[in-house]
């Protein structure tokens, strides 16, 4: 190996990887904020006096069981949940979800305790919900020291748990969302339709993902179960869905939930939804400080699933302050479940609009951008599913973050899907 | 560990002199015929100073911050001791070199011996090409992803300039074959982004750049510097060697006074360079059968490439291309055009007072130590000695056996496989980079068939004979 690619295997996984969470942990409390130059779990963790030591730390090799490894690791001190997907309703309305869980472990779990819940931890959780139209566009953040019938997240079988949110393992092997916010209730079934992509196999072979041997690699272990189809039921209380500009307000972040507006008509309404969503998992020592970037660099991130049962994971490195050469590259897994590497030179990936700026903060964030990987024939357009998300409330660095919808071609076909983009680095008083 | 071979970046900056650049003025581009290059007297220089200078002073003037360099890469222990390394240079590898810009910020950065060291039998040998490099990486990913280690202010500006530098020649810089050494065209493409005047840089070309196109070159040994008249293969490099050298500075060197300043100083490396000797074959060698083959080489080889020993006598010949029979694309493209990168060179501080005279031709290369610098012929194409004395046996399609392969002593090489098909066979990039495929332009591994006329018996002895110089 040489030292170069050693380096590589050093800092590309760490980004990658962590990008595989990143605007997770911006999920915080808003009791924490505001907390200038971003906000990281490293950071919250140490405010609550705990003691690192004593964790599990992350080796390589990780032999992955599943659906053992859905479920908790207290093993390790920090562990995240984190689902996204979007689903249609039977008018055609389109909604964006997301819903996050993170466990801090406060001390390592002691031999002589016993437990199949990963106590002595805090879970913080955050549920956003977009409708396309922008109308009731909800979005929530929680805490809650680990304890039974509060929160949660049990080793086996998975059941990870705050208050009325929950993400549980199903009778069938898939999965069961709960999230209810005020008027909202939502209730999915979700199906894995591809294997988990480890990450094994997305360090194998040369480029993106370099090989992250010899202790060099990320601090944490994940997966990516790429694929769930969802099918379930959203409960909207009434009135949920009367007030314009809901979204408006969330994304201001001031506000540790954003309420309905007030009731103007009584009943309640059931919707049936189907739709896609992906589950993206990580455990091990919380790396700090580098969601959204790390030195001189920002990270785009695209989580992308096209309804030819590809999907794409694509990382976009640019300088904060402009100039030089963006570095794309692309991870898509291919409809056959198996995984193959697009580097810089094999990706386009450039924002098509001058962009869209955040009233709050006068930031401008290039909402809409151009996808081309030419080995797949495959052209994209990827535009935000509404431009003002409440995805995109975050603490410290502003960053947009929400779900978007696709259009385009592969060879002669045409393809269309859906994802999550997330943008950091266009605060105002950078360049894009 | 043979292929442990340094950055990819530190070779990418010092491969630099190896330049295709060519002509001898706008009006008046000289070039050469084959036969005898004349000599030119050089400048004198302290090859001990030179020593100190090559291994601790910075030709390249960018880098990347030490500071990001550390955390970036771990900061590696140096794997080779190399004598008189000083300050912060004895705890780095041999192949990057630590110095502090007038920023005040420390930097890192490639020095010469990424291409021209290369470790033999566990010991770093100065002066011998370095083949299994692999520049197949891409540097744009690589320098702009370093950025992310970089902190302050004046820590990022430094770094912003070399990354800008090496992205703006990545292309040139980028092989797909590992071995292959990429230095002409990114020689030429280092040209095309500075005005030959004041040497001053600019991001975008000041004319056109060179084709993509690869055309590998084998790393030469350094330690014929001293016979040869001529640098570079197809022997344009005429006049003051020391010139030539400094473009390996081209980079980052953004003045004349700059350029000045460097080459002040390297007079004394290429006087150093001048008493390098090739390093002995360490196995074992049958005086008799050598003997035979001395013999051979008196009435086969001599001519072209000399006699060595008491009475040693290198006569420094260029070979017509038609009849050396190697592949010419190298020698072409620099004399038929290479004609805008001749017009710089000589309007520039490196031309002045040069004479760079491309030519339809090879260079016959003095052979002290050609026991160690497989693969063969001016792009390497022919792994061993023993199938360049034999073109039936030369390898369509070949690759190193492993990334650290063993000398074999009876062909004297590297161990290679010889492979039935080309890059096509394998699926991953990976494994596509080792194949040296001989039917691509510029990669062929015909000509020089002066072995053909030998028997076995008679190029047996003939590669004993080779072993001994």
């Amino acid at each position: 190996m040489t030292r170069w690619r050693r380096f590589l295997g050093r800092l590309i996984p760490m980004f990658l990887l962590a990008a595989l969470v990143a605007g997770t942990w911006r999920f915080w409390p808003d009791e924490a904020a505001p907390i200038a130059g971003g906000i990281d779990p490293a950071v919250f963790a140490a405010t609550l006096e705990t003691n690192a030591e004593g964790f599990a730390r992350v080796s390589p090799g990780w032999d992955f069981v599943f659906p053992r490894d859905q479920g908790a690791h207290p093993d390790y001190r920090t562990e995240v949940w984190d689902l996204s997907g979007q689903v249609v309703d039977a008018d055609g309305l389109r909604y964006g979800l997301r819903l996050t869980f993170i466990r801090i472990g406060l001390a390592p779990p002691t031999k002589t305790r016993v437990s199949m819940l990963a106590a002595n931890a805090v879970m913080l959780a955050r549920f956003a919900f977009a409708p396309e139209d922008g109308v009731g566009a909800k979005i929530s953040q929680r805490a809650s020291r680990a304890a039974v019938g509060l929160a949660g997240a049990d080793v086996a079988p998975l059941r990870v748990w705050l208050e009325d949110w929950s993400l549980e393992q199903g009778a069938d092997g898939g999965l069961l969302l709960r999230a209810g916010l005020d008027e909202l209730q939502l209730t999915l079934a979700l199906t894995p339709r591809k294997d988990a992509v480890t990450e094994a196999e997305t360090q194998s072979g040369s480029g993106l993902f370099a090989s992250a041997t010899g202790g060099e690699g990320p601090s944490f272990h994940f997966f990516l179960q790429p694929r769930l189809s969802a099918t379930g039921t959203l409960r909207l209380g009434s009135g949920l869905r009367s007030s314009i500009g809901g979204a408006a307000e969330t994304s201001r972040g001031t506000a540790n939930e954003i309420a309905a507006e007030p009731l103007d008509r009584p009943g309640v309404e059931l919707r049936d939804v189907i739709g896609s969503a992906w589950l993206e998992r990580a455990w091990g020592a919380v790396p700090s400080n580098f969601a959204g970037g790390r030195g001189q660099l920002a990270l785009n991130r695209f989580t992308l699933q096209l309804d030819d049962n590809t999907e794409l994971v694509c990382v976009h490195l640019r300088r904060k302050t402009g100039g030089g050469t963006p570095v794309p590259n692309c991870l898509a897994i291919l409809d056959d479940g198996s995984s193959r590497q697009f580097q810089r030179r094999q990706v386009r990936l450039e924002p098509v609009e001058s962009g869209w700026t955040r009233a709050a903060d006068g930031s401008l964030y290039p909402l809409s951008w151009r996808l081309a990987l030419p080995d797949l024939g495959l052209e994209l357009k990827v535009q935000p599913l509404l431009a003002e998300q409440p995805m995109s409330v975050g603490f410290g660095e502003p960053s947009w973050s929400g779900a978007v919808t696709l259009s385009g071609r592969r060879g002669d076909d045409v393809v269309v899907g859906s994802g999550r983009m997330d943008l950091n680095g266009y605060a105002a008083e950078t360049e894009l | 560990m043979r292929t442990d071979h340094r950055l990819t970046i530190v070779a990418v900056l010092t491969m630099l002199v190896l330049s295709g650049c060519d002509g001898n003025g706008p009006a008046e581009a000289t070039k050469a015929e084959p036969g005898v290059i004349p000599a030119t007297a050089q400048r004198p220089g302290d090859p001990a100073a030179g020593y100190h200078a090559l291994i601790n002073r910075a030709v390249v003037t960018c880098g990347l911050p030490y500071r990001a360099y550390a955390a970036s890469t771990g900061n590696p222990a140096p794997e080779f001791d190399l004598p008189g390394r000083v300050g912060r240079n004895a705890d780095l590898p041999y192949a990057v070199t630590a110095f502090t810009a007038d920023s005040g910020v420390e930097l890192v950065t490639s020095n010469c011996l990424g291409c021209h060291a290369a470790p033999l039998n566990g010991e770093l040998v100065i002066g011998l090409g370095n083949e299994f490099l692999d520049l197949t990486g891409d540097p744009v990913m690589a320098v702009e992803a370093a950025g992310a280690f970089v902190e302050s202010d004046a820590e990022a500006v430094e770094w912003q300039r070399w990354a800008d530098r090496i992205s703006a020649v990545a292309p040139w810089a980028m092989t797909d074959t590992v071995g292959a050494n990429p230095a002409v065209a990114l020689t030429a493409a280092l040209m095309a982004h500075r005005d030959p005047k004041t040497l001053a840089w600019s991001d975008e070309p000041l004319m056109e750049p060179p084709p993509v196109d690869m055309m590998p070159v084998s790393v030469p040994p350094w330690w014929n510097v001293g016979k040869k008249h001529a640098m570079f293969y197809n022997g344009e490099g005429r006049g003051d060697h020391v010139r030539y050298m400094i473009l390996a500075s081209t980079t980052c060197t953004d003045s004349v006074a700059e350029a000045r300043e460097i080459d002040a100083w390297f007079k004394d490396v290429r006087a150093y360079l001048a008493t390098l000797r090739a390093p002995a074959y360490p196995y074992p060698i049958d005086p008799k059968l050598a003997a035979t083959g001395a013999e051979l080489f008196k009435s086969e080889c001599k001519k072209c490439h000399g006699s060595y020993g008491d009475n040693a006598r290198y006569p420094n010949k260029l070979v017509a291309l038609d009849k050396v029979g190697t592949d010419p694309v190298l020698a072409e493209k620099s004399y038929y055009d290479g004609e805008r990168f001749v017009r710089w060179f000589n309007a520039s501080f490196y031309g002045d007072g040069q004479s760079s005279q491309p030519a339809l031709g090879y260079v016959a290369p003095p052979l002290d130590g050609v026991w160690a610098t497989a693969p063969y012929l001016h792009n390497g194409s022919v792994p061993t000695l023993a199938a360049l004395l034999n073109t039936e046996s030369r390898p369509r399609h070949w690759r190193f056996d492993g990334d650290d392969p063993a000398y074999n002593q009876t062909e004297l090489g590297w161990t290679y496989l010889r492979l039935s098909q080309g890059r096509e066979q394998f699926a991953s990039l990976d494994e596509q980079k080792w194949v040296y495929d001989t039917t691509r332009p510029g990669f062929d591994n015909q000509g020089h068939d002066f072995g053909d006329v030998l028997s076995d018996d008679e190029r047996g002895a003939l590669l004993e004979y080779l072993k001994t110089l």
